[in-house]
């Protein structure tokens, strides 16, 4: 194949996506309702931090989720476990429960479960969002308490 | 060597990802080894309901030993386990009875690999998730060599991986994203292991090996390929595949001034379509169907979250077809960036932008497609996977 020809995807896609911001800051500007996104430079950092939040949010273990585990209130617990407390007839119960009754209820059930799905995964990247904010607001923290010390030796100094 | 090759289902009507995989290295394998195919007596991956005959038979160049199912799955229970593991709540022993139920059990082929396991200088065995590999690898730890067909599905994340990931001899990958997440999720260092995707043939060459039973799967006929241009989705139509979004994403292109462009589907349906003039469903299609909707579309789009490998990505390539691929599916979006083969997407503006640009820049569009099919010419014809796999295999 002639190498002259040969076309890098990478640099398509970095074409793509530079259009595709534009696009959607466009749109996210929604006729001055946002009027922040009128900042190209400022709607490029929203995105990339909103961006690096959801990539990935599957396999980021989330601090946030880390710290309300174990909490009850804050848990989906979405799935029926069918099972029963009493020693001698629990088996029969859990039977009747799995054969008899669920199979009635399977549409509702399922129906459901699909939208705990999606509202766990919405959570999911919703917890990611927040934090990459907080590390983009501890960040800033962290320079601003540098540049206040650095501020005040000056200002010792000079005095 | 002596070789065994241990799977959920194996046979000529088998239809299935790992299954097809399977079949086809065994038989490959053979014209060099003694190969002895190790399964189960069933043929529905739903029920796991025993259909085939226990004991031996041959299937094309491969003697096959058939383990009866002991107990066909419990499918409610199996959705309950399935929901507990999805949502990320398992405990340990969920886990184990994920894996019991996911089955198919057969305990028979665990007590062979217990007693003739010693026989054989490799055992490979095909996908993690079911019962033949899950509870045979620790039987056979040091002569085990995993394919694993992982994808980025809850079911990787299990608590017990970490530690069975470490258990094999060695490991045959279908991709390097592939190798890179199970080396993410083991507890410890990897085996040695190789990566060898799948074969293709060149679509003017007849193979040799055996083909799907033609009285097996349902034909679907010869369908006339639909006026004007069009991108191609090939599979199953299901939500599991990402069609949902595909559906809702190609709307979205055609309302944002998309151009005369149709979506072919060309699958088994397992989804309510929306009845859109743009937007045609072939049910399935017979492979010449299949091959004359690949050579005629624009592109062919895949839009899959979770792959292990491809083979529809490889075949659209086969016939110099232009990809665009869902860019949040690592596999795919490492397939396409290697072989400069497509274009991919993280949402709805992108895919409209990156379909836009193939079907208005036809010599952008052919380039891609062309640079595809070299990578598949160069990766994935049949004598350069079989090399890798005999030379890994050897060591």
């Amino acid at each position: 194949m002639d190498a002259q020809n040969r076309i890098d995807v990478s640099r398509v896609m970095a074409d793509i996506r530079t259009r595709a911001i534009a696009e959607l800051r466009e749109r996210a500007f929604d006729r001055g309702n946002t009027p922040e996104f009128a900042d190209a430079e400022l709607f490029d950092i929203v995105e990339r931090v909103l961006r690096s939040a959801v990539d990935d949010s599957d396999r980021k273990v989330l601090l946030l989720s880390e710290i309300i585990a174990g909490d009850k209130d804050m848990t989906l617990e979405p799935t029926a476990r069918i099972t029963s407390h009493r020693p001698v007839v629990g088996s029969f119960i859990v039977f009747v429960k799995r054969r008899l009754l669920q199979p009635f209820t399977r549409w509702l059930y399922e129906y459901s479960m699909d939208n705990f799905r999606r509202q766990a995964q919405i959570n999911r990247v919703l917890f990611a969002a927040v934090q990459a904010l907080a590390i983009e607001t501890a960040r800033l923290r962290m320079e601003l308490d540098a540049a206040r010390a650095d501020a005040s030796k000056r200002g010792s100094g000079a005095a | 060597m002596k070789l065994a090759c241990v799977v959920q289902r194996y046979g000529l009507d088998v239809v299935g990802g790992s299954e097809s995989h399977c079949r086809s290295i065994a038989e490959r394998l053979a014209v060099n080894h003694d190969v002895t195919v190790l399964t189960s007596c069933a043929a529905d991956y739903l029920s796991w309901k025993n259909t085939y005959p226990p004991g031996a038979s041959v299937v094309g160049r491969v003697r096959v030993l058939r383990f009866p199912v002991d107990r066909p799955r419990d499918t409610s229970h199996f959705a309950e386990l399935n929901n507990i593991v999805a949502g990320g709540r398992a405990t340990a022993d969920d886990e184990a009875a994920w894996f019991l139920e996911n089955g198919p059990q057969v305990p028979a082929l665990l007590e062979y690999l217990r007693a003739h396991g010693q026989e054989y200088d490799r055992i490979l065995f095909w996908t993690y998730r079911y019962y033949p590999s899950y509870f045979g690898v620790p039987l056979v730890r040091d002569r085990a060599v995993l394919v694993p067909t992982a994808e980025e599905d809850p079911v990787v994340w299990l608590r017990s991986l970490a530690e069975f990931f470490t258990l094999p001899r060695g490991y045959v990958f279908l991709t390097p994203e592939e190798a890179e997440l199970v080396r993410g999720r083991a507890s410890g260092p990897l085996p040695p292991s190789c990566v060898i995707g799948t074969g293709l043939e060149n679509p003017d060459v007849v193979a040799g090996f055996s083909r799907p039973n033609p009285s097996g799967p349902p034909k679907g006929g010869h369908h006339v390929l639909p006026n004007g241009p069009f991108v191609l989705y090939l599979g199953r139509v299901d939500p599991n595949k990402g069609c949902e979004t595909l559906l809702r994403y190609f709307q979205e292109f055609l309302d944002r001034g998309g151009t005369q462009l149709k979506l072919v589907l060309a699958g088994p349906v397992f989804m309510p379509i929306p009845s859109h003039p743009s937007i045609v469903s072939l049910g399935f299609v017979d492979e010449q169907t299949r091959a004359q909707l690949l050579d005629a579309a624009v592109a062919l789009v895949v839009p899959s979250p979770y792959e292990s490998l491809c083979i529809a990505l490889l075949e659209g390539w086969n016939h110099s077809l232009p990809a665009l691929v869902n860019g949040r599916c690592r596999v795919l979006k490492g397939q396409v960036l290697r072989a400069n083969g497509g274009l991919f997407y993280h949402n709805v503006t992108e895919f409209v932008t990156a379909l836009r640009d193939l079907v208005d820049q036809p010599e952008l569009s052919r380039q891609i497609g062309r640079q595809g099919r070299e990578y598949v010419d160069q990766h994935y014809r049949w004598p350069t996977v079989m090399q890798t796999l005999e030379t890994f295999l050897a060591g």
